[in-house]
């Protein structure tokens, strides 16, 4: 029993409906982010045919190197933010209205709890739950159960909105964060709460599922409790002028599908002008909350993946090859730009410097996969130290000897030529950036980048560039390729931090 | 962060990739490179020693699914390039079929 008369303010008004624009961009972008590997494990290693879950029909060859490139779908854009296998786009649209769904949440809970309106929601003794029994039976029958005494819900709609707001919400919230590369390498525990990578990525799918069974279940509740009457609840805050109110949550739903069309648009039409916009309200927050976080990761051997997942197909060129033949014998690296001291490096040169750092981590694919892999090789703050960066470097590039037009013809559609990475400096001195020329104990395979890959535990896949030939100290990346940070970031319009 | 190794890794393994060509197999390469009339890129040399193999149908995208690289050494001293290969189909040289699932490499 409350003393508080449960109404409708103009706070609680407004938050539904910015509510619903958020939740349904999250929808839509998470639809485009799922759409990029159309599959839910519960391993970590994401073992090919071992999803619970597809979303997909492609069936992958078994005498042909394929990489999870070639398993993204193209989702319809009527379904997906903003569909076409743009999951730069998607991940954008997810994040800045993920920042606004909480700041939103945030208010609403204050506001909820300041204001006596939690008496709505939160129950006040257990028989609540044979009560909710009770009326899910009468709804059953196709009658309406009683309200509870002084209150707006039944007892079944009561415990309903109360799991969605109190727990349907922040186990997304936190589902997601245990799907950040940077989160996981900084708190392992953190992940294996949820049952490791994919369980949360499985978790946070099925909690996407809660939410499109929720909404028509709440519109069908709504009709059938009089929807005039409560729309104009909803708009005006009492019953009242109900052909205005339907008039008005028309206008409103009106007015959020324009704004999903116009981002559909934007992205499809001019993804630059996004990435660089959105990416703006992200990277913030990426430096301030992520970009400080360090990898403590060092998984059991009984975890390694029996099958390390890959992405990227290796350069299908007769230097390359005959490199790989003759044991890599010819291959150097060479270490230039803002330096003071500009090396090359053998295989052997690199093998020599140190034993080799060796960790086993857990490897996160941009479009959603993980392995855990042990990887061994030189730290990069080996190699800075003995080239010495001059001041004003603040950036690296690694260059590698793929040619996207050549060696990766699923992601030629969108760019082309040499592929790159670059990162911030000061990443290369982290404990665990590491250039790997070994794995799981053995030289590092061709299908993984052999003879060198970086690896940066904290970022996902894309930015451990493979196949190295080159790393260039440099001031800015503005100059280099569509001056983004990279060739994904130059071409399928991904952030150049992507500790998430 | 870990120092534990299966084993040290010296600078004469061989790479789990590549397979190693038995005397028959390393005599029939070095007919095929006579008859070719191969040359070395470097050097202009005619001799060869025949080393591994790597199996390039699996891995790379515009291969072939019988396609092997065969490592060539220039046996010229003073060549300054002397490792080079040659592109070669399964049933030009190979005299038993290997498991191909090997020649891609290691699992992970």
């Amino acid at each position: 029993m409350t003393d508080v008369t449960l109404n409708y303010p103009v706070w609680l008004r407004i938050e539904h409906w910015v509510n619903l624009l958020f939740i349904t961009l999250l929808i839509r972008s998470g639809i485009e982010i799922l759409a990029s590997y159309p599959r839910l494990h519960r391993r970590n290693d994401s073992k090919p045919g071992s999803e619970w879950a597809r979303f997909t029909t492609k069936t992958m060859p078994t005498d042909k190197l394929y990489d999870t490139l070639d398993e993204e779908e193209s989702y319809s854009s009527i379904v997906a933010l903003p569909g076409r296998k743009k999951l730069g786009m998607g991940r954008r649209w997810h994040f800045v209205s993920l920042f606004g769904w909480v700041l939103t949440g945030v208010a609403y809970y204050i506001l909820l709890f300041a204001t006596g309106q939690w008496h709505r929601y939160i129950p006040y003794s257990w028989s609540i739950f044979p009560e909710a029994l009770d009326d899910a039976w009468t709804y059953l029958q196709f009658q309406l159960p009683p309200t509870l005494p002084d209150q707006p819900l039944d007892a079944l709609q009561k415990l309903v909105y109360a799991s969605v707001i109190f727990l349907l919400a922040p186990f997304q919230i936190l589902t997601g964060a245990a799907q950040s590369p940077a989160v996981e390498a900084r708190f392992p525990w953190y992940v294996k709460l949820f049952g490791g990578r994919q369980m949360a990525r499985t978790l946070h799918g099925l909690g996407l599922l809660a939410f499109l069974a929720f909404i028509p279940v709440h519109l069908i509740m709504i009709g059938w409790w009089g929807w005039p009457e409560l729309t104009s609840l909803m708009i005006f805050g009492h019953v009242t002028q109900l052909d205005a109110a339907i008039g008005v949550s028309l206008g409103i739903v009106a007015a959020i599908v324009v704004i999903h069309i116009a981002a559909t648009v934007w992205s499809l039409r001019s993804p630059r002008q996004v990435q660089r916009a959105l990416g703006a309200i992200i990277m913030r927050f990426r430096r301030f909350a992520l970009k400080p976080l360090t990898s403590r990761q060092n998984y059991p051997r009984s975890k390694l993946s029996p099958e390390h997942r890959v992405n990227g197909k290796p350069p299908s060129c007769a230097a390359y090859q005959i490199m790989a033949v003759h044991n890599f014998a010819d291959w150097r690296l060479e270490v230039g730009g803002l330096v003071e001291n500009p090396m090359t490096f053998s295989l052997a040169d690199l093998r020599a410097l140190r034993e080799p750092q060796t960790q086993r981590v857990l490897h996160n694919c941009i479009q959603g996969w993980s392995s855990i892999g042990e990887w061994g090789g030189v730290p990069l703050r080996s190699i800075l130290e003995l080239v010495r960066p001059l001041p004003g470097a603040h950036q690296i590039c690694f260059l590698t000897m793929q040619n996207v037009d050549r060696d990766e013809p699923a992601a030629a559609e969108e760019g082309h030529g040499q592929y790159y990475e670059i990162v911030d400096i000061e990443r290369a001195y982290y404990p665990q950036s590491l250039l790997a020329y070994e794995m799981n104990g053995e030289p590092l395979p061709i299908k993984h980048g052999a003879p060198l890959r970086v690896r940066f535990e904290t970022q996902v896949g894309f930015k451990m560039a493979k196949w190295i030939e080159r790393i260039e100290v440099i001031s800015e990346y503005d100059g280099i390729g569509y001056g983004m940070g990279g060739w994904r970031e130059d071409n399928v319009h991904y952030d150049i931090s992507v500790g998430v | 962060m870990s120092a534990l190794r299966r084993a040290p890794l010296g600078p004469s393994f061989r790479r789990p990739e590549l397979i190693q060509l038995d005397t028959r197999e390393r005599e029939r390469v070095r007919a095929l490179v006579r008859s070719r009339r191969m040359r070395c890129p470097a050097c202009d040399g005619r001799r060869f020693e025949v080393g591994d193999t790597l199996y390039l149908g699996f891995l790379f995208v515009d291969t072939d699914l019988d396609e092997y690289m065969v490592a060539l050494t220039c046996t010229n001293p003073r060549c300054p390039a002397p490792r080079t290969g040659v592109q070669l189909r399964e049933h030009e040289f190979l005299e038993h079929q290997r498991p191909r699932e090997k020649a891609t490499g290691p699992a992970g």
